[in-house]
């Protein structure tokens, strides 16, 4: 945690001072962050606890390519080359890998760490409604992780994030490492279900005077969505883990068809829950997207209520497609049923890519690494999307199923969405945050190596997995060599681009500029805070003039006006040629 | 604040216990006195259930007069888990249809294995058959209230009789 | 649930529960009051989720194994010993509800007694389930899995599906039993704080919640009875 505040110019009270100004000593100040309930400080401990996970699910990823770099062969003398990790410790690899990826970093990242610290703050409020219950899901996401932590510590499950019957019940020797993961994914549920409590309800009762539903910015309404969905679907995935532990320890046979069960039943179980999840993922990153391009075009956000009801109604439409993962082990009546409920999600999707495109339109378009990671969602989360739809086709499907296809797929809604997204809001809120500036050079090479490692690693596995290449095997045929080794030097240049975002935010703490409270203009509430905010947020509780996007009309406050002139009026009856109708 | 919360009378909640009270000894009555088939039977109580169902949510937990808002917590939440239920009905209603193996399963073997260790420590017979000493006292048999006391006049008798 | 110390306030004469003031983020009590009650019923909404997988796995099952299902309930399970559970659970409920009224109405003594008398209520439910149902299957062999170990009596033989039933059974009545327990936890814990008075016409967010989280557990048993003791 960094211990510099850039506004040491406001001690005009107890409250009025930053929330990252040391309260004492070295202890005293760790005791202070270890029992605070301020917002700000859980959503920054949730980022440094969730990017903790995700270099650990980055290295298990950097492994499992490794292995792939080359074919393992073995030749008439029985000579294996090409092996680094034994098949059973690649399996192990990429259930970490997916697990570790999925249920301690994607799911609380967005959320959890940039929606803890900036839900409040978007909507005026102080804190979030019920702040002791977030410092528990804090606590109940660090003690989840360890209980999943000591499951890997025991030599790691072999059994693919989703934990799928019988090789989650079954498999020889691993009992307790099962049993640890499935707890920790049960303990984990429950910090999200009380993050989603909180939010639905912060959303609700405390917003601003002023800032009805229509006036919050659009990653409220697309956490306020999440948040739903982390209540109504995370239960079921509890509920389905708690089965599968019983399951393992007892043999209460529920999900095993020599003892009357059905394995199929824990695929719908675990779907129902885990679908639902995907969006829990990628509705956050589409919070953020709104946000950036509005923001770093200075374009008044094209079709708001199409885009915020789009959240809604990926939020609806999540609950009734999960079939569409058991396209080959469920029935074919409810096969072709769920088949066509999935393009349903097309719709809402699609609503907001055009959306954010016609946004762009005419904006005056800011090239800085938020933006940039911007432009790059539209065009991976695009590829990512449209590839869904092959998926969701039932006859295209069974061919596709369990290739690098899948893989691919959703990796590029995940990372090329998610994950990019979640970039792209760290660099833009990165000085509202910590009060610091990055160096914006610095953050240009670290998305460029990003872009480009990305679209390296996961472009050849569509074209592997067309060709047939199966997911979760540890060795291939020869055909498959080149684009396995074009993925594998992908996931290198990957690293570097971390590496460098890594380095920029640690030159950015340790001696970045002083950010101003509001470095780009932008006209949503956390930007009328000061950089960091003080500890209640506000000095007064703001009222709402006008609306998050209004940049045709409004200077954005806090900022030089000579950097932000008013466009030029238009007469009401000469619309200027290209110029949007709001 | 204190005049916006509703309270309500005693009386009024003694008779919403007296009515849950009612449905639950006639859920008792209809599944044991009146046979319509087993699902018959099932319909019944789940309608009763609900009923009662719909009294304590409504009046015990004050959502008949609470904020609108709750009651559609509720209801997403009932729509959520309808959901759920319906398609893995279904799923498992239709499987199979076009192609039989995937409706395929293979019989259980722990009812087996239970009877296979009571032939082995005596409480059962090679015929599967109950038997009548109670000498060596498993910690099973001392327990069974009585059960085994039907198969007293002889080894022989057979269990369904 | 932040309570203003004595010598903050000029109300130091005043019960504990005239003088509870909201948390600092909150406008005034009524809105805290209605976020509370907000959060609480999104919560029940998740723990209604958790059992809807119980309810799925038992209708799935019955479809399956129709038979099993009807023989099983009826030999296994005793249905005198759920009613007699179901009637306590209801009357605890209504014994919750008029605690909840005695402190809109500021009956401090008539809170005590009708939240004693639900925890008494639990506690019997509690009893009954493991005295009279879990410790003889666990002795007699009933119950899921490897551990089946019931040979049958009274002319019955246990078919095929019997330990899947049973498996059904004890997961379900345990993960509610484990609720009826966490609920009187948590009434106990009411019990004390109305012993201090905390609980009035003006304050009684956490008695609320907790009788919401209590009669919940009641809707739970008021489905589980009919479906595992009486239809089967």
């Amino acid at each position: 945690m960094t211990t510099t505040t850039a506004h040491d110019n406001g001690h005009h009270g107890h409250h009025d001072v930053s929330y990252l100004k040391p309260k004492g000593g070295a202890l005293v100040t760790i005791w202070d962050w270890m029992t605070t309930i301020d917002h700000k400080k859980i959503g920054v401990m949730y980022l440094f606890a969730t990017l903790l996970a995700f270099f650990v699910g980055g290295v298990f990823a950097l492994l499992v390519r490794a292995e792939l770099l080359f074919p393992t062969v073995t030749n008439a003398a029985g000579d294996v080359t090409g092996q680094i990790f034994d098949p059973s410790t690649y399996n192990r690899l990429f259930t970490l890998h997916g697990a570790v990826m999925v249920f301690l970093f994607i799911i609380p990242s967005t959320p959890a760490a940039l929606g803890n610290f900036l839900l409040p703050l978007m909507i005026g409020a102080k804190d979030v409604a019920f702040p002791r219950l977030n410092l528990l899901s804090w606590y109940v996401y660090v003690f989840g992780s360890v209980v999943a932590l000591i499951a890997i510590g025991l030599s790691g499950v072999d059994t693919g994030w989703t934990f799928y019957t019988p090789y989650s019940t079954s498999t020889e020797g691993e009992h307790w490492q099962v049993v640890f993961m499935t707890l920790g994914v049960f303990i984990l549920g429950f910090s999200s279900i009380f993050t989603g409590m909180n939010f639905v309800v912060t959303v609700h009762k405390l917003r601003a005077p002023g800032m009805g539903w229509f006036d919050m910015p659009l990653f409220v309404w697309a956490i306020y969505a999440t948040a739903i969905i982390q209540v109504l679907a995370t239960p079921v995935l509890g509920v389905t883990v708690l089965l599968l532990t019983l399951e393992r320890v007892f043999q209460i046979g529920f999900f095993d068809p020599a003892l009357g069960g059905d394995p199929v039943l824990y695929q719908h179980f675990f779907w129902f829950y885990s679908h639902p999840a995907v969006y829990i993922m990628i509705l956050p990153g589409m919070g953020i997207m709104s946000e950036l391009v509005g923001v770093h075009a200075r374009k008044k956000i094209f079709g708001y209520r199409a885009v915020a009801f789009s959240s809604m109604g990926i939020a609806a439409i999540s609950f009734i497609v999960w079939g569409h993962h058991l396209f080959t082990s469920e029935g074919e009546l409810v096969s072709a049923i769920f088949s066509f409920l999935t393009f349903l999600v097309a719709i809402p999707s699609a609503i907001k890519v055009f959306n954010w495109v016609a946004t762009l339109y005419k904006g005056s378009i800011a090239i800085n690494t938020p933006m940039c990671y911007a432009l790059a969602f539209l065009f991976t989360f695009s590829i990512g999307g449209l590839t869904g739809i092959y998926l969701g086709a039932l006859a295209v499907d069974l061919h596709l199923h369990d290739t690098y296809f899948i893989v691919a797929h959703f990796h590029y809604v995940m990372m090329g969405g998610a994950v990019i997204a979640f970039l792209g809001g760290i660099h833009h809120w990165w000085p509202k945050m910590f009060g610091k500036m990055y160096d914006e050079r610095a953050g240009l090479l670290g998305f460029t190596l990003v872009f480009i490692g990305f679209n390296l690693t996961f472009f050849p596995q569509f074209l592997m997995g067309a060709n047939g290449m199966p997911r979760r095997y540890a060795t291939y045929v020869a055909d498959y060599e080149p684009f396995h080794q074009a993925s594998t030097i992908g996931s290198w240049i990957l690293l570097a681009g971390f590496l460098v975002h890594l380095g920029a935010f640690i030159h950015s703490l340790v001696a970045g500029k002083p950010a101003p409270a509001n470095p780009w203009g932008g006209l949503s509430l956390e930007w009328e805070a000061e950089s960091p905010p003080i500890e209640h947020n506000f000095a007064h509780e703001p009222v709402i003039h006008h609306g998050p996007y209004d940049f045709d009309d409004v200077v954005p406050p806090h900022c030089d006006p000579a950097d932000y002139p008013l466009p030029e009026p238009i007469e009401s009856d000469s619309v200027a040629p290209g110029k949007h109708a709001h | 604040m204190a005049h916006e919360h509703h309270i309500p009378s005693a009386r009024f909640m003694t008779i919403i216990l007296g009515l849950l009270l009612t449905a639950t000894a006639l859920t008792v009555y209809t599944a044991l006195k009146i046979d319509l088939g087993q699902v018959g039977n099932l319909i019944i109580a789940l309608l009763i259930a609900a009923f009662k169902a719909a009294l304590v949510v409504g009046f015990f937990m004050h959502l008949h007069w609470d904020n609108r808002f709750n009651a559609c917590v509720l209801l997403y939440c009932l729509i959520a888990a309808g959901t759920f239920l319906l398609f893995t009905t279904i799923d498992m209603t239709s499987r199979g249809a076009v192609d039989p193996w995937r409706a395929v399963t293979t019989p259980p073997p722990l009812v087996d294995n239970a009877r296979e260790r009571a032939i082995a420590d005596g409480r059962l017979d090679e015929h599967g058959n109950p038997v009548d000493e109670h000498a060596e006292d498993h910690g099973h048999s001392a327990e069974s209230d009585g059960t085994d006391h039907g198969a007293d006049h002889g080894a022989d008798e057979n269990v369904s009789h | 649930m932040t309570t203003i110390p004595a010598h903050d306030n000029e109300n130091a004469g005043a019960a504990n529960w005239e003088r509870y003031r909201h948390q600092p983020h909150w406008r005034n009590n009524q809105d805290e009051y209605d976020a509370a009650k907000f959060g609480m019923w999104l919560f029940l909404s998740t723990e209604l989720l958790l059992f809807s997988g119980m309810f799925v796995a038992y209708t799935i099952f019955r479809i399956m194994h129709t038979e099993t299902w009807g023989n099983a309930s009826h030999h296994y399970l005793d249905w005198r010993i759920g009613a007699i559970n179901t009637v306590v659970l209801l009357i605890s409920s209504w014994t919750m509800v008029m605690a909840i009224r005695s402190a809109q109405v500021n009956h401090q003594r008539a809170l005590r007694f009708h939240l004693v008398v639900t925890i008494l209520c639990g506690l019997f439910f509690l009893g009954a389930k493991v005295g009279f149902e879990y410790l003889p299957k666990l002795a007699k062999g009933e119950v899921p899995g490897s551990a089946f170990d019931y040979i049958g009596s009274h002319g019955y033989v246990p078919s095929d599906y019997d330990p899947l039933f049973l498996g059904l059974y004890w997961v379900a009545t345990a993960i509610h039993g484990s609720h009826v327990l966490i609920g009187v936890g948590l009434l106990t814990w009411c019990l004390l704080r109305a012993g201090k008075k905390h609980f009035g016409p003006k304050h009684f967010t956490a008695l609320e919640n907790v009788g919401l989280f209590w009669h919940l557990v009641d809707l739970i048993w008021i489905f589980l009875f009919p479906l595992l003791y009486l239809v089967g």
